[in-house]
């Protein structure tokens, strides 16, 4: 018998409000961590592609190229640091590749392709440069727009989520406030007398953010094992994005459950305070 | 121990003063019936002297306190050196007998074992110890008002404030509660009580603090 009687005095569980904000923080916490998770998993999924796209770039050059031309600049090329390698694609490996954009009776000579393995500070308009002043028939395959493209499209999708966020915080705190303010209200008479016997306003509000506290922390343990098992579902039905869904995404898909706990915790201590000043 | 010095009150929705220049002085120890009829402001006095209302004008001292610019937590402090009993009880139905009387130890962290016998001799006291276990929802009048004055004093307050403690009960019980009251007095703890119960005010010799339309007009004994 102690403090748990000023505790049991002012029980705001039970009130109906209470056992919504549960239900509310585990449904807006679950779709926070899934966004996260899923913002974390395609900016993976980029990094990785975008890795692959920067470190290739390829040349092709026409069937008749003298190979002296082709040796001169494949020389003059890895003389530059960003290139580590270069590769001269073999007929077979382009007929392979251009076999399904071709007629079954070609009578065209295949073009030459050489692929150039580069680090990602390769400077594509100086590569466009010596190719076209060695053999200025030449075609590179310059991929910086696309990656600018798809570089611009993530980032939309990543601010996006960012602002979808931010709105479930907003209601969270709007959520919690709206359920502190009721659950002290209904519970005036209760503070009076906690007042009369001497309890602060600390006090009291302290013993209003603990509940708070208690159905936020239900709130983080539902929305993360309801976000933990929709991620292995995702997993388990599509079995390539296993390799985009690392450890960063497994920590924000249960980080953000907790920061959505916290905010409420706050939002309740700021809001029992003025309530309870206002009896 | 409460020192009045032309204390007005006026509600900020009302055009009359509820209290006007009241000056008064309770020595420590003593025992006071403050009494006058409805609406004379024995209401607005309690509560000035428990704190919930601060006068618009004058000084008043509480327990040693000035209450011009005290803080929520000073009047929670000096609210644990009191104990107050209401008419309508202001008990708590949630809670037992038994927790509803160690509340004011509660708030002040857990219970020593020493508490805890204070508790059970308190209500053994007020005549209740074979109701702990009850809630209040299911006492009767009488008993409730004994809870709550077990409440008001199980910290051992300095001062103890009444506002109509018999008003509820019937004229036995309404003895039997203001005989508990003269004991508590007996033992040190300054006692006021407002009520409009003349025949209550005239069965004890206590001095009369009698108010009128928010004016203190005499002290007898």
């Amino acid at each position: 018998m102690s403090v748990k009687t000023a505790y049991k005095a002012l029980s705001l569980k039970s009130d109906p409000i209470f056992k919504l904000l549960v239900v509310m923080i585990i449904l807006l916490g679950w779709l926070a961590s899934l966004g996260g998770a899923s913002i974390i998993g395609l900016e993976n999924l980029y990094h990785k592609w975008n890795l692959t796209q920067k470190s290739r770039v390829n040349i092709y050059l026409l069937a008749q190229t003298e190979t002296k031309s082709i040796d001169e600049l494949t020389q003059e090329l890895l003389e530059q640091d960003y290139i580590t390698g270069i590769k001269h694609i073999k007929e077979e490996e382009t007929k392979e590749l251009l076999e399904q954009y071709l007629i079954d009776d070609y009578k065209l000579e295949l073009p030459k392709i050489l692929e150039l393995q580069t680090k990602s500070s390769a400077n594509f308009a100086q590569i466009k440069q010596i190719v076209t002043t060695k053999i200025p028939t030449a075609q590179v395959d310059d991929p910086s727009e696309i990656l600018n493209s798809i570089a611009n499209g993530v980032r939309f999708a990543e601010a996006i989520t960012l602002v979808i966020s931010l709105v479930i915080i907003f209601v969270i705190s709007l959520i919690v406030s709206l359920t502190t303010r009721a659950g002290l209200r209904a519970q005036k008479r209760q503070v009076e007398i906690l007042q009369y016997v001497g309890a602060s306003d600390s006090f009291i509000a302290v013993l209003a953010v603990k509940q708070v506290f208690y159905c936020s922390l239900t709130g983080f343990v539902g929305s993360t094992l309801l976000a933990i098992s929709s991620i292995y579902f995702v997993m388990h039905q599509w079995p390539i994005l296993q390799q985009f869904i690392l450890a960063n995404v497994w920590f924000v898909a249960v980080c953000l459950p907790l920061f959505i706990c916290l905010v409420a915790v706050l939002v309740s201590m700021f809001i029992a305070k003025r309530v309870i000043r206002g009896n | 121990m409460i020192k009045l010095e032309n204390v007005s009150f006026r509600y900020p929705e009302g055009d009359q003063r509820a209290l006007d220049s009241i000056s008064l002085e309770l020595e420590k120890g003593s025992f006071h019936f403050l009494c006058g009829p409805s609406g004379a402001g024995k209401t607005t006095l309690f509560k000035m002297m428990y704190l919930e209302l601060l006068p618009t004008s004058g000084r008043l001292s509480i327990l040693g306190s000035n209450t011009n610019n005290i803080s929520r937590k000073q009047i929670a402090e000096l609210r644990r050196h009191m104990g107050i009993v209401f008419q309508d009880f202001r008990l708590l139905n949630k809670l037992t007998v038994w927790e509803n009387v160690a509340l004011p130890l509660s708030i002040l962290g857990e219970l020593s074992a020493q508490q805890k016998q204070a508790v059970n001799d308190i209500l053994d006291w007020v005549g209740l110890k074979h109701k702990i276990h009850e809630h209040p929802n299911k006492l009767s009048g009488g008993e409730k008002q004994r809870v709550a004055i077990a409440r008001a004093v199980v910290n051992r307050p300095k001062l103890l404030i009444a506002d109509e403690p018999t008003g509820n009960v019937d004229v036995e019980m309404g003895k039997r509660i203001m005989h508990l009251l003269c004991e508590l007095n007996k033992h040190g703890t300054t006692v006021l009580v407002a009520t409009h119960d003349q025949e209550l005010i005239n069965s004890f010799n206590y001095p009369r603090l009698h108010i009128k339309d928010g004016k203190l007009h005499k002290e007898t004994k």
